[in-house]
């Protein structure tokens, strides 16, 4: 049983504390203008002349290839510039989504034009990028996915409906899952290709939908006949189930799965001692969060390096991503109970601004990416138990 | 339950699937949102409001146990008018009130919802009693600062606690009195408001009420209000189980209504239990209450389980409810927010069960 | 004549009778065998536990809930309630009497008039002392896959098989036991409930021991014991219902807040002993461990008192056991937590003037979630009885 989770120590050599320094240098001039709220929006924020700004300075696309815009560096400094922006709740959101999986999956299977196309966009922070997995019908159960990818002359003309796509309307392409063989009930993921779509496309219409926080972040999306050229599909036809599932250790083991809400951390240490009202339940309780966030560090590094070596370690990223998320969504709640703060906007106090947000936006992060239930499901199946 | 609370259970569920519409409290997240004046007369037409008042001052007989009977309601359906702040807290207190052409008019004008009471006593935050008010009354004028004062309309009437060369009193202040500022802040589904009195004159010349009986008074005022909130609290909990058992019934995946699931079952069991003990508890507290003796430690048990309670299944209705019960268009969200005032306004958990376990060495448990 | 035969106990008011009961045991209940801190589940077996029903016997308070004309006490529910809190209150140990709890009311409802008149005095005098012979090794939850077969041969059965789990079968004279008549296309079908003699030839009893280092539970094994059919209680086949017949009240009464308010009595004791009281964090988790006993007390009442006004337990009471069981669990825990190394020692512990055992507090507590109907199985009934969520469908 134990036999199936690994967590090889992986650590970062002391020499990249001065691109650290770098990166901090960089934020800490940014970061001025940013309130509480914006920084509660963490990888959620999106702000496009921040993502320029990152990428003339080399830190998006880090490890791709000099030929497509990369920088050809390693994939720790890649974690360490990462790591830096999630402290600071640095407005990501218009590269995330590029420099985590599309850009990746391109370099991986895309074809030399699309590369050659894409990447470097990418990596100047240029092209934002979403995902276009979720339907009504299909959530939890993405192989019962419907919308669909019919042959035509030059090309697939895609039909069907799309969800929760977050910041759709404000990104320029999405890579989507379609059903291009077969049927929901028996094919299921058999028939499934992955499409480059330019989300400007005619017969394409994005609805905003109004969340928990009163942003309208995610959209829904109504596919009606629309075009893409066969230089847009993304690998190989009928192939993007195991395309797409390739990814995911990737997307659940970074620190965006457990450091959304880190922010709040430092300012409330900050408030309760400057208040002076530190007790020693509260000093312990502090010293707990402390504690797990940075075994959750060990452990997301560790799938790093697991991942650097050419492994898939599913499981244990699927275990980081459920400790991981649930530390996150308890920090505003102890913050609140350590510091005395309503949860009421004070304009200007940062620390009640984010704790405002927060409160009402970490329920979101047991259910993006593969909710809470179904990384236990990967989990009990590492323990032989499926 | 008896007849009369059967009655007004029934009467105010068929109110609220008439005439409460949730998709008007749409689209205002971060808006302070003030009352629905037309929503709250009806509500006096229907002799909702007051309940608390005694005969002599226009009650019905009626009282807390009716009202918790409503503010189950109210909490069940996720409707938004401050019926804890602005009838069951007012009216605790007119029963004691001094002035007594005061207490007629306020009582009328309580009663048939031409006005929104709210109780102004809270100073500071984290603030559970109020035992010396800053607010200092001098020569019919008040200068002072109140927070987190719920429902506060631009027409309201404020009961605000302050203290003079006597002692504590309430006395009554227009909300649009010269020397008052108002800052409205978005909160549950209403606003809280920070109002600073600047030598703001007060209605009727004299207090409202004055001498031994005022912290008694408002004492009473505040259980009232702890014990209804706590109904309200168990209501929001039974509501979101209630819409959240529907959709695990009715959402598919993986072949199978999602409810089909153990894990999601047991989780329904869980919060199924929780909400059944909050019920429990609330109603403990109104009984303590009436029997009139020490009921601190029964009210802050019920304040905390309902509040605890609220929040734990607003979050499990959340996850359960997938990227839908992210969104505000499912009614989930207004629940959440609702219950996110209500946890923290009169207390939260945390206060309330070191006051409980102040207040109740040993856990005194009342026996069978 | 017993002390409460001389009063009409319908009459007395619940006050009285309360009172009644409460001096009865301060005068007669050994001071010795109370629950406390060194043992705050202390349970009675063997002579310790007959010797003392015998007395609860001659004075007259014993099977509150039986009719009277069965030798019961007839209480309404709500004495029953009152009985049952006033043994609490005076720290009166348990005692698995099966023989009052269920066989008796199992026979009263289902039994021949031959087996009431021959088996109900007996229980009562302690003359016979009954075990449960239900779970086998491969059917717990799952209770109606059991094998244990009984074959009918002219006026008797011949059972062969294997019990297991079976409490204080070793202090015991007979067993009531599930066995297998039949086989029908529903598990539950082909069932019967049989009364056997412990000592009849071809049974042997081993005994298993617990966690807490007790012999508490047996298998007990089955090789062509002959059984006269007279032994059979309801029909042939339908044991099932005769086991269920009972088990509402079952479920209320093991749901009973009891056992965790003396967990709870531990618990106050050591913080006081270890002097935490100053400590935030150990009083938030006390304040939260005592707030959700008080809760629970209340809502147990509530249940309880639906039954007392005269509705039979719905499918809800399930809960009670659950949240109960759940809540002895984590007082149990916290014991042993806030006890810091005293909390690593198996036996006995002196800390300060208070002579306790927590790792027998810890591990007495932890078959309660799995007795009775395990705890996830409550959860799937009230699943689908309370909440109408949908069964798993069937595999394609
Ligand atoms: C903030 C946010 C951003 C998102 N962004 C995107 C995006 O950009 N692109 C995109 O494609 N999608 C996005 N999603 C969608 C996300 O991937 C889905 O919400 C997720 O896959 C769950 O699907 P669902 O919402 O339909 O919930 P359902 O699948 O309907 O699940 C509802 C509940 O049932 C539980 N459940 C389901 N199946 C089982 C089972 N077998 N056993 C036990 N429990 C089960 C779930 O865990 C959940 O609690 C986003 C979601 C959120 C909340
Ligand atoms: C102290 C003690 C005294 C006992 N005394 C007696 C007695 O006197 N007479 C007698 O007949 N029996 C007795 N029992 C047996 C008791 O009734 C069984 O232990 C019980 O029915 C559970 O069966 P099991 O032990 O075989 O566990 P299993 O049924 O094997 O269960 C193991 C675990 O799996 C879980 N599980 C099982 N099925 C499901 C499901 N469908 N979904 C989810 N989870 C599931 C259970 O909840 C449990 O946690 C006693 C048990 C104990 C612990």
């Amino acid at each position: 049983m134990s036999a199936a989770f690994h967590y090889p120590p992986f650590e970062i050599p002391p020499e990249l504390d001065g691109l650290r320094r770098e990166v901090r240098a960089f934020l800490s001039e940014a970061s001025q203008q940013w309130s509480g709220w914006d920084i509660g929006h963490s990888w959620m924020g999106f702000d496009r002349a921040f993502s320029r700004a990152v990428g003339q300075r080399g830190w998006i696309g880090m490890t791709w290839p000099r030929a497509y815009g990369g920088h050809g560096r390693s994939a720790l400094e890649r974690y360490v510039v990462v790591e830096e922006m999630l402290a600071a709740g640095a407005p990501v959101g218009a590269h995330w989504v590029g420099d985590r999986q599309s850009g990746p999956l391109l370099l991986r299977i895309g074809s030399e034009s699309q590369k050659q196309r894409f990447l470097p966009k990418i990596a100047a922070g240029e092209a934002a990028f979403c995902i276009g997995l979720s339907e009504p019908g299909s959530g939890s159960d993405l192989a019962s996915l419907r919308s669909r990818a019919t042959r035509v002359d030059g090309g697939w003309k895609l039909n069907g409906r799309k969800i929760w796509t977050t910041y759709a309307e404000h990104c320029d392409f999405m890579i989507g899952l379609f059903r291009s063989q077969g049927t929901a009930e028996v094919e299921r993921h058999k028939g499934l290709s992955q499409f480059l779509i330019d989300l400007r496309s005619s017969g394409l219409e994005i609805r905003p939908i109004v969340d928990l926080t009163g942003e309208a972040h995610f959209n829904e999306i109504v596919f009606d006949d629309v075009f893409v050229s066969d230089a847009l599909l993304v690998g190989r036809e009928n192939e993007g189930w195991a395309q797409a599932n390739a990814e995911l250790a990737f997307e659940r083991s970074g620190p965006d799965r457990y450091m959304s809400s880190f922010p709040l951390l430092p300012l409330a240490i900050d408030a309760v001692c400057e208040a002076g009202t530190i007790d020693r339940l509260s000093a312990r309780r502090i010293g707990e969060a402390l504690a797990d966030i940075v075994t959750l560090r060990e452990m997301s590094l560790s799938i790093l390096g697991q991942l650097a070596a050419g492994h898939t370690p599913a499981q244990e990223a699927a275990l980081t991503k459920d400790l991981g998320t649930t530390f996150e969504q308890r920090l505003p709640e102890l913050v609140r109970e350590i510091t005395d703060n309503a949860p009421v906007i004070s304009a200007g106090d940062k620390l009640s601004e984010m704790q405002a947000y927060l409160m009402q936006s970490v329920p979101s992060y047991s259910l993006r990416g593969g909710t809470r239930e179904i990384m236990r499901g990967i989990i009990a199946r590492g323990l032989g138990l499926r | 339950m008896d007849d009369i609370s059967v009655m007004l259970r029934d009467s105010a569920a068929d109110f609220l699937a008439g005439r409460h519409d949730r998709s008007r409290l749409k689209g205002s997240i971060g808006k302070p949102q003030l009352v629905d004046r037309a929503l709250w007369r009806e509500m006096g037409e229907l002799g909702w409001l007051g309940l608390e008042l005694p005969e002599s001052l226009g009650g019905t007989g009626m009282g807390l146990r009716e009202s918790t009977v409503l503010a189950e309601q109210f909490g069940r359906s996720a409707f938004a008018a401050p019926y804890v702040a602005s009838s069951v807290m007012p009216a605790s207190l007119l029963s004691f009130a001094g002035h007594a052409s005061a207490a007629a008019e306020l009582s009328v004008a309580l009663q048939d919802g031409g006005k929104v009471l709210t109780l102004a006593w809270q100073e500071a935050v984290g603030e559970l009693g109020f035992d010396a008010p800053r607010t200092r009354l001098q020569d019919g004028r008040i200068s002072g600062l109140k927070r987190f004062v719920p429902a506060v309309e631009c027409d309201g009437l404020l009961l605000v606690s302050v203290r003079d060369a006597a002692g504590t009193a309430v006395v009554v202040v227009a909300a649009d009195a010269k020397g008052l500022t108002i800052e409205h802040q978005a909160a549950g589904l209403g606003s809280i408001a920070t109002l600073r009195f600047d030598s703001t004159p007060i209605l009727f010349d004299a207090p409202l009420l004055v001498g031994d009986i005022v912290s008694a008074a408002l004492q009473r005022a505040l259980d009232a209000g702890r014990i209804a909130l706590s109904a309200q609290l168990e209501g929001l909990a039974s509501g979101m189980l209630d819409r959240t058992v529907e959709y695990v019934k009715g959402r598919v995946q993986f072949g199978r209504p999602i409810g089909s699931f153990q894990v999601i079952q047991h989780r329904c069991v869980d919060l199924y239990i929780a909400a059944q003990l909050a019920g429990a508890s609330w109603r403990n507290a109104l009984r303590a209450y009436e029997r009139g003796g020490d009921a601190a430690a029964a009210i802050s048990a019920a304040k905390a389980r309902c509040a605890d309670t609220a929040q734990r299944v607003g979050r499990e209705a959340i996850q359960m409810h997938g990227a839908m019960g992210f969104t505000e268009e499912a009614d989930i969200g207004l629940y959440v927010r609702s219950g996110l005032q209500a946890y923290a306004w009169l207390g939260t958990p945390l206060q309330h069960r070191r006051h409980f376990m102040a207040r109740a060495p040993g856990a005194a448990a009342t026996h069978v | 004549m017993s002390e409460t035969e001389s009063v009409d106990l319908d009459r007395l008011s619940d006050e009285e009778f309360r009172q009644g009961f409460r001096s009865w045991l301060a005068a007669n209940y050994p001071r010795e065998l109370r629950q406390d801190s060194h043992r705050p589940f202390r349970r009675l077996r063997g002579d310790a536990a007959v010797n003392w029903l015998k007395r609860v016997h001659e004075a007259g308070w014993r099977a509150p809930a039986w009719p009277r004309e069965y030798g019961g006490m007839g209480l309404s529910f709500r004495k029953q309630l009152i009985y049952h809190d006033e043994l609490e209150h005076a720290g009166v140990a348990r005692i698995i009497d099966l023989g009052e709890t269920q066989l008796g009311p199992t026979l009263i409802l289902c039994g021949s008039e031959a087996q009431k008149a021959h088996y109900l005095p007996r229980i009562l005098a302690c003359d016979d002392v009954w075990c449960q012979g239900y779970s086998e090794p491969n059917a717990g939850s799952d209770l109606a896959s059991l094998r244990t077969s009984a074959v009918r041969e002219g006026d008797e059965f011949i059972v062969n098989g294997q019990k297991i789990w079976t409490t204080h079968a070793t202090d015991s004279t007979h067993i009531f036991a599930l066995v297998r008549t039949g086989k029908f296309a529903k598990k539950q079908q082909g069932i019967s409930f049989l009364l056997i003699d412990l000592q009849a030839p071809g049974i042997s009893v081993r005994p298993i021991v617990n966690l807490a280092g007790e012999d508490e539970f047996c298998e007990v094994f089955f090789d062509n014991v002959r059984v006269p059919v007279s032994q059979l209680v309801g029909e042939l086949d339908q044991g099932w219902s005769v086991a269920k017949a009972l088990l509402g009240y079952e479920r209320i009464w093991i749901g009973s807040p009891a056992l965790a308010g003396k967990a709870l009595e531990l618990a106050n004791t050591l913080v006081r002993e270890l002097a935490l009281t100053a400590d935030a964090g150990v009083m938030d988790r006390l304040a939260e461990l005592t707030a959700d006993l008080h809760d629970y007390r209340l809502l147990y009442t509530e249940i309880c008192d639906v039954v007392a006004d005269g509705d039979k337990p719905g499918p809800g009471v399930s809960m009670l056991k659950v949240y109960a069981s759940e809540l002895l669990h984590r007082l149990s825990e916290f014991n042993q937590e806030v006890a810091a190394e005293y909390g690593g020692i198996v036996g006995d512990a002196r800390i300060g003037a208070t002579l306790t055992d927590l790792h027998w507090q810890l591990m007495m507590a932890r078959p309660v979630t799995i007795f009775a109907g395990a705890n996830e199985i409550q959860r799937d009934i009230l699943a689908k009885t309370v909440l109408g969520l949908p069964g798993e469908p069937a595999k394609a």
